[in-house]
């Protein structure tokens, strides 16, 4: 019995890839922006949402969609702060696919939106390694963590714009060595801008807001250009 | 889990190359894949998910066959070329952090392998 064989070549990520070419074609036509928020379980992500709507949201209107829901107050903390929450159902998967937040998207009204914000599933391995047509991956660790999270989710750290370290008015109470976790990340990412914030005391959160509004500038400035 | 998701595009194009080239039950010896070093896979887990949605179709029985590539990165600023530590960005010969990724992210079904 002869072998033989068939030759394909098909990059697996293709149709992915595809859909996340779509979602920036259609943000670049409106000036939307677009972060995608990913950490663990508890790190802090709907915290960091909360102070940046609270700071922002009066000048930019923003959307939330929200992947992962840390606890059933999650979702109404955000309601109460007015703004448009969608829910995505990513039927138990480890990530969020692009085709789905494609579908998300194309339902907001997009003359009126001009982030949105993703809240990607709890976890740091899968999400980071679908591109979900956004402009930055942004990579939140909270002091509750190890420091050695970097390193050993090093694809995450790679393909971030920025990173967070959250929940630093813990780190008193904690035996996290701040320093160490910081030259992790460079290790994996020299050029990472990093973030030491606490949401719920407002240490910290200034530059990351000054790093939100640009993203928001930037896309205004490229809206329309292709 | 992403490897069931992942899993279940290699699949689809499999049966659907099958159908194409009209190959019977039991002519798929394998389906070759390439995985760059960089890409958090868990291979037992891609191989249960191929063997678990293969079941009970034209492919059933077929091997999963997956060559990892290693990361390799270029220096721009000495010059230097070679295979990395996955988790180091910057180059060893001069540890600049000026470098790019040659190889290293790849997900790509090769070929189908039948008899
Ligand atoms: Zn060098």
């Amino acid at each position: 019995m002869s072998t033989g064989e068939i030759k394909i070549y098909k990059d697996l990520m293709g149709e992915n890839d595809k859909w996340a070419g779509n979602i920036r074609k259609m943000r670049r036509e409106n000036g939307i922006s677009m972060i995608n928020i990913i950490g663990s379980p508890g790190c802090g992500k709907t915290a960091l949402l909360e102070s940046m709507i609270k700071k922002l949201g009066e000048v930019s209107n923003f959307a939330v969609l929200e992947g992962d829901v840390e606890t059933t107050n999650d979702a109404v903390r955000l309601k109460a702060l007015d703004i448009e929450v969608s829910q995505l159902i990513s039927g138990g998967a480890c990530h969020l696919e692009a085709k789905l937040v494609h579908n998300a998207i194309s339902d907001l009204d997009l003359e009126k939106i001009d982030m949105v914000i993703v809240e990607n599933v709890g976890n740091l391995v899968c999400p980071a390694e679908f591109d979900i047509g956004e402009d930055a991956k942004v990579a939140v660790l909270s002091v509750t963590e190890g420091e050695d999270k970097p390193v050993k989710y090093p694809l995450l750290f790679q393909e971030a714009k920025c990173s967070v370290v959250s929940k630093m008015d813990l780190l008193e109470h904690l035996d996290f060595d701040i320093e160490k976790c910081i030259s992790n990340i460079k290790k994996v990412n020299p050029r990472l801008p990093i973030f030491k914030l606490a949401s719920l005391t407002g240490e910290g959160v200034d530059d990351w807001i000054a790093w939100v509004q640009e993203q928001l500038e930037n896309a205004k400035k490229s809206s329309g250009s292709s | 889990m992403h490897e069931l998701s992942l899993c279940k595009t290699i699949v689809d194009t499999v049966l659907e190359q099958m159908k194409k080239h009209d190959l019977p039950r039991g002519s798929l010896l394998s389906t070759k894949i390439d995985v760059g070093a960089m890409r958090q896979i868990v291979y037992e887990q891609m191989q249960f998910a191929y063997e678990v949605l293969t079941k009970n179709t034209i492919a059933a029985g077929s091997e999963l066959d997956i060559t990892v590539l290693p990361v390799i990165i270029k220096c721009n600023s000495c010059g230097w070329k070679g295979e990395t530590d996955t988790i180091m960005a910057y180059c060893p010969e001069c540890f600049s952090v000026d470098t790019i990724m040659l190889q290293g992210k790849e997900l790509t079904l090769e070929k189908l392998e039948v008899r």
